[in-house]
């Protein structure tokens, strides 16, 4: 998978607050985090780590560092993610929220270009259960919530990471890795960039997609599974059937409608997901029985 | 944040693109209406579509001013219409272009139809896009490739040209130009709907000082208490969300996932909302205390609900204390029942508070942990309610 036991992770932004902390919990799992950068600090220590002004000097004072954790304001992202991509470090995970679109789409399209995976922007981090975890995902006591098993969840929502993991675990089912790809218009890895990779993954048995109104990434999951690029067993759950009528946007313009011509709603997600073949929970504590349905009928 | 039409298309021409001659006019400045000479067009600066159906665009040639005071008396969401914008009228062929983000490309899309004008989304005509690098931007050569083969000129690759260095420029999330008029002189915007990237504003001269950049169009009065409770104390946060509804079962949710999913829930399950609020990011007591007050203040409620996800830094005894202080101060006092779903720092001594709180008050209160599914409290407030 993507990350393991081995992944060396540097933090980008590990002297502000949600950098220590994280940094503190990433090392309490077990994560290698090797180093941390933020501008103009470079010389400070942050829970014994060297910190760095540059991604370059971290990268010379440990060659091996292959992955990147984000904790930096949001009009600094770009700028960092940039440092990271020019570095050449594999795996750029994302915890910023309010990222600037097109900052987004520059830096997404760089790093596709080098083969550089980048998680989030809005990513609350990926787990990889027993051996990393990279980001706030599970927070301060992650163990009361996840445990080690062959379900792995892709989510949209940082926080219902959480919440789903510890409806399976709460169940006896266990998660193999679990990751927040966030739900912003743009972002690094999608839906089906997972899919590619949990369908190859053989400690995964079955998907569990947290989705939500708005954009194609959960229509273009249901174009890969109907396609059957995906032969694993997916689960989904679209959140903002309510959200559509909580938004009061009336119509500025049409190019929504042009564009969209109708999908992007949560009642539309699950139509094309159901008949794709995915089991689909109407409400979010349905997510276990489905799981374990799914397991029974393949027999795992 | 989305721009009014005249500011949008001040955007437009600063980047090179023909709009019409126009002034902007006010109920103190109506004289000015003068200034655009012959057959012109009058628009209200609302934020919103159908304007032409709603008779907020008017055409005139010597009533000019009628025209104005008229649409300036009129309302738009029951808010008094400010500006209108008096235009000279362009005649031409009309086109329809914008530009959005792409989701799965993950870069700006151009969108063209042949057949601009307000009837655009009935039209049956297939768009024609144009997915652009957002790093190496629109190339004279690409747009005019894009234009030949939809079937239109050089003049107009320089528009698709102009229009996507002022999509980026600005850091618009939409930029549609609809009608774009072809004239003996050259293309002209007659519209434009502008909305910018909130999260880019500070990158952005003209706009790096807007702080608020909601439409306040349609808030009640219910909603605008609740923003203040924010605007007043930015510990946390508790009631900058805050929407109406007609529904009868109050709701007090915490974390952004957890509370979309809890509603998605309760309307699964046949609960009317009465409201939508959130608090996070730990707010102090007594941000939730003001919360409860305005949010429990409404009308024919039947049932209340307090709900969230397993917190990581919000104090649950704190924020529930908060909770049941702003339930003493509600009156009449809430005889429906009300369900707590809470998990999170300092869960188990909130549990034993807010049961002894229950009990000696007088008040139908549940509480339920982790151990519970949050839209398994969901199910139980619908079926309470009944």
């Amino acid at each position: 998978m993507i990350i393991n036991k081995e992944t060396k992770v540097l933090v980008q932004g590990i002297t502000g607050k949600e950098g220590s902390r994280a940094t503190k919990e990433m090392i309490a799992y077990g994560t290698k985090v090797v180093a941390g950068v933020t501008p103009g600090k470079g010389g400070q220590e942050v829970e014994n780590l060297p910190v760095f002004n540059t991604v370059k000097e971290a990268k010379e004072f440990d060659k091996e560092i292959n992955a990147t954790v984000l904790y930096v304001p949001p009009l600094f992202v770009k700028g960092a993610a940039l440092e990271a991509i020019e570095a050449g470090i594999e795996l750029i995970v994302i915890i910023t929220e309010n990222v600037p679109v097109q900052d987004t789409a520059k830096f997404v399209e760089l790093a596709a270009k080098k083969n550089i995976r980048i998680i989030g922007p809005s990513s609350i981090g990926i787990l990889q259960l027993g051996e990393c975890r990279i980001g706030s995902i599970g927070g301060a006591n992650e163990d009361r919530m996840y445990s080690k098993g062959n379900v792995a969840i892709v989510s949209k929502s940082g926080g219902m990471c959480s919440e789903t993991s510890l409806l399976l675990t709460q169940q006896g089912i266990g998660q193999s890795t679990v990751v927040g790809i966030g739900g912003d218009v743009i972002c690094g890895t999608s839906f089906t960039d997972m899919f590619a990779l949990l369908e190859k993954d053989e400690n995964t048995k079955v998907i569990v997609m947290y989705g939500e109104i708005g954009g194609k990434y959960e229509e273009l999951a249901a174009q890969m599974i109907k396609n059957g690029d995906v032969t694993k067993p997916v689960v989904a759950f679209i959140s903002g059937q309510f959200a559509q009528k909580l938004s009061r946007e009336v119509a500025m313009g049409h190019a929504g409608a042009i564009i969209e011509k109708g999908s992007g709603s949560a009642q539309e997600k699950k139509k094309v997901l159901k008949e794709s073949g995915a089991l689909i929970a109407n409400y979010h504590d349905e997510i276990p029985t489905l799981v374990k349905e799914a397991l029974e009928k393949n027999g795992i | 944040m989305k721009l009014l039409e005249y500011k949008g298309k001040e955007l437009l021409k600063k980047l090179g693109i023909e709009i019409p001659k126009s002034v902007l006019i006010d109920k103190d400045s109506i004289e000015k209406s003068k200034e655009v000479a012959g057959e012109v067009i009058v628009k209200a600066q609302i934020i919103g579509g159908k304007r032409k159906k709603l008779g907020l665009i008017e055409f005139a040639t010597e009533d000019v001013e009628d025209k104005a005071k008229i649409i300036l008396a009129k309302k738009y969401n029951n808010l008094p219409i400010e500006s209108v914008l008096v235009e000279e009228k362009i005649k031409g062929e009309e086109y329809y272009i914008s530009i959005v983000y792409d989701t799965e490309a993950r870069k700006p899309m151009i969108v063209f139809l042949k057949s601009g004008g307000i009837d655009v989304e009935e039209s049956e005509e297939e768009p024609s896009t144009l997915i652009v690098s957002p790093n190496d931007g629109l190339s004279e050569e690409d747009a005019k490739a894009f234009a030949a083969k939809v079937g239109m000129d050089d003049a107009f690759a320089s528009v698709l040209v102009k229009s996507f260095a002022c999509f980026q420029e600005y850091y618009c999330r939409i930029l549609e130009i609809n009608p774009l008029i072809k004239t003996d002189k050259g293309y002209v915007a007659a519209d434009a709907k502008i909305t910018l990237d909130d999260t880019a504003l500070k990158k952005i001269e003209e706009f790096k000082d807007v702080e608020d950049t909601e439409d306040k169009t349609f808030l009640t009065q219910l909603e605008l208490d609740a923003r203040k409770i924010d605007a007043d104390d930015h510990r946390g946060v508790a009631g900058k969300t805050f929407v109406e509804f007609d529904g009868d079962i109050a709701v007090l949710a915490s974390g952004g996932g957890a509370s979309l999913t809890c509603m998605d829930a309760l309307d699964e399950a046949g609960g009317n909302a009465a409201n939508y609020t959130e608090y996070s990011g730990n707010p102090p007591k007594e941000k939730v205390i003001k919360l409860t007050e305005v949010t429990l203040s409404k009308k024919g409620l039947k049932g209340c609900l307090v709900i969230g996800g397993t917190a990581n830094f919000t104090d649950i005894y704190e924020t529930l204390s908060g909770f049941c202080e702003g339930l003493l101060k509600v009156s009449p006092k809430p005889e429906y029942p009300i369900i707590i779903r809470r998990a999170g720092p300092r869960d188990d001594e909130a549990k034993v508070f807010v049961e002894k709180f229950g009990k000696d008050n007088g008040f139908d209160i549940t509480f339920y942990g982790e151990e519970t599914p949050m839209t398994v409290a969901v199910k139980e407030m619908v079926k309470r309610v009944g």
